[in-house]
């Protein structure tokens, strides 16, 4: 059974400020009568110059229980792809369809109020990421133990240390049990103690039958969480398969890459 | 890529560029009834941590505007305010302002105050502004308490108001003003994901709202061609309406407030649809 389908996705931006030239190019395509700015990007006419693809016709698939390791360079469009998968923007063309609870280890601290405490943050992060509050409680002793902040339960999160609001953060997160997981980068919080027990949890997940769509930097990691692998560049996807080979091309390139020397483009020359 | 498609597969989430114009997904909604919960619970309870009056403050800063509007407007100005006792005249619009305000004013910053939140989570975001008018409602709740604390007051000291039947419209002026807060508040939340100028516009233009919705005068005191102006801001029937139901003084028309209804329905079908298109770009315009 599949879990996630990915069909001829593409994600266009706009390059540019938002601003009065914005309002009145807007205005002159909605006059003209011609598609309208339905995307927020104004129409996306092959080869306008002020558009950016972010994604171009991405298509895969993946099998329930497996682990997708997703490489690339900044900017390759690992972001846009997982933000499209959690469903925060639409995707400009193609379709994505989706099975069972997404859970996201997106930039874990976001959904986080400074005022409120440990205990009422860790209710309001589980229910904005889908809990219900009595899965929550069922949960709770769990998710403070593995975070260890314990002691700090009553204070206000703002008085938190940062390495403090993360764990507790990816610890709610940890414990969504959800049936596709969505991991980013995540495992730079905290110390090597903790990083080890975010490891240990997510091959626990993995053994629980979860889906899992891995990205990081870090090849080790990777090849250590998962068993395929895909690999981006520029917004294409360029190899979908063993993680290994996934990972050994994209080694290639940026090798490749780095001994070119950085060039430097000569602008309009306006001065900010 | 090859993987067969067993006929048994089932989707629970199809995501594809386009949106129906119009769709309120109350299921969705509905699932996320705890985030509703503990966003009100946080909106009552957070707002007053590190102070020392705690909830005191939301009977004091009616208390503050309708004592100052009573001197200033009744005392000086001398406002003549239908034979209601101009304590209770200010007070009940004060109160039904603050409440359509609030219910204004926090929608319309939604998206823009948790554009953090919007970029990294997915979740149904009407449930948003709809905790925040629940919230508002709450308060309004509270706030009025303390209005009828006073009422009784004034009722046993035999001045010229009547308390009757009419105060069961009550609740669906309630109800009518939190849609028209709502539908508004949405409205301008969606057309500040792109352009922030409506907020610079907000809050002079809520001032001059109140102005023209009878908070400080009576609609009887208006120029008749005025007055026929004045109605077709939904707010005036429904603080007309809200005071005369709770003191039988003044001058109701009922197609006055049917006319504040209709207007309520289409300014809430158009702040949804505008929502609902807002949102799905909004992660990347914010």
């Amino acid at each position: 059974m599949l879990s996630v389908s990915v069909e001829n996705v593409s994600k266009v931006y706009r390059l540019g400020e938002i601003n009065r030239k914005q309002f009145f190019s807007d205005i002159r395509r909605w006059t003209k009568g011609k598609s309208r700015a339905s995307h927020g990007f104004g129409e996306q006419e092959p080869g306008a110059t002020d558009l950016f693809y972010a994604l171009k016709n991405i298509s895969f698939q993946v099998e329930e229980g497996e682990t997708l390791g997703i490489i690339g360079a900044n900017g390759a469009g690992k972001s846009t792809l997982l933000k499209l998968l959690s469903r925060i923007t639409l995707p400009s063309t193609g379709r994505i369809r989706l099975k069972g609870r997404m859970g996201s280890l997106l930039e874990v601290g976001s959904g986080f109020n400074g005022d409120m405490t440990g205990r009422e943050n860790i209710y309001m992060k589980g229910v904005i990421m889908g809990m219900k509050r009595k899965e929550i409680s069922a949960k709770f002793d769990a998710i403070v133990a593995f975070a260890g902040t314990e002691k700090f339960l009553e204070t206000p999160v703002k008085r938190y240390s940062s390495g403090m609001g993360m764990r507790l953060a990816f610890s709610v997160a940890a414990f969504l049990e959800p049936e596709i997981l969505i991991v980013d980068e995540v495992l730079t919080v905290g110390d090597q103690q903790f990083k080890d027990r975010c490891i240990a949890r997510i091959e626990d997940v993995i053994k629980g039958g979860c889906t899992i769509l891995f990205v990081s930097h870090v090849g080790e990691l990777v090849r250590q969480v998962c068993r395929r692998g895909l690999y981006l560049k520029s917004g294409s996807l360029m190899y979908l398969g063993d993680v290994d080979t996934a990972l050994d091309k994209y080694e290639a390139v940026v090798k490749a890459e780095a001994e070119n020397a950085i060039t430097v483009h000569p602008t309009s020359g306006k001065e900010y | 890529m090859q993987h067969p498609t067993t006929p048994e597969q089932k989707w629970t989430a199809i995501v594809t560029p386009d949106k129906p114009l119009f769709s309120l997904p109350l299921r969705e909604i509905w699932q996320y009834r705890d985030l509703i919960y503990l966003n009100i619970h946080r909106d009552l309870v957070v707002a007053h941590r590190q102070t020392i009056m705690g909830p005191l403050w939301y009977f004091i800063q009616p208390l503050i505007s309708t004592v100052a509007y009573q001197f200033i407007f009744g005392n000086i100005v001398g406002v003549p305010t239908d034979k209601i006792p101009p304590f209770l005249f200010f007070m009940s619009g004060i109160l039904i302002w603050y409440y359509f305000s609030t219910c204004f004013s926090r929608t319309s910053t939604v998206l823009t105050a948790n554009g953090g939140l919007f970029t990294k989570v997915y979740f149904p975001r009407l449930t948003i502004p709809i905790s925040q008018v629940l919230s508002s409602i709450w308060q309004f709740l509270i706030q009025f308490g303390i209005f009828l604390f006073f009422y009784a007051f004034f009722l046993l000291r035999g001045a010229p108001i009547e308390f009757s039947y009419r105060i069961i419209i009550l609740p669906f002026l309630v109800l009518q003003t939190g849609l028209l807060g709502l539908g508004l508040g949405c409205w301008v939340a969606s057309l500040t994901t792109r352009f922030r100028d409506l907020q610079m516009a907000v809050p002079p233009l809520l001032q001059m709202w109140m102005y023209a919705s009878c908070i400080i005068f009576p609609l009887s005191m208006a120029p008749p061609a005025i007055q026929n102006i004045l109605i077709l801001n939904p707010m005036v029937p429904i603080v007309e309406t809200f005071r005369f139901a709770l003191m039988g003084q003044g001058q109701v028309e009922i197609w006055h407030w049917l006319v504040s209804v209709f207007v309520t329905l289409v300014i809430l079908v158009v702040g949804l649809i505008s929502f609902n298109r807002a949102e799905k770009t909004m992660a990347d315009t914010i």
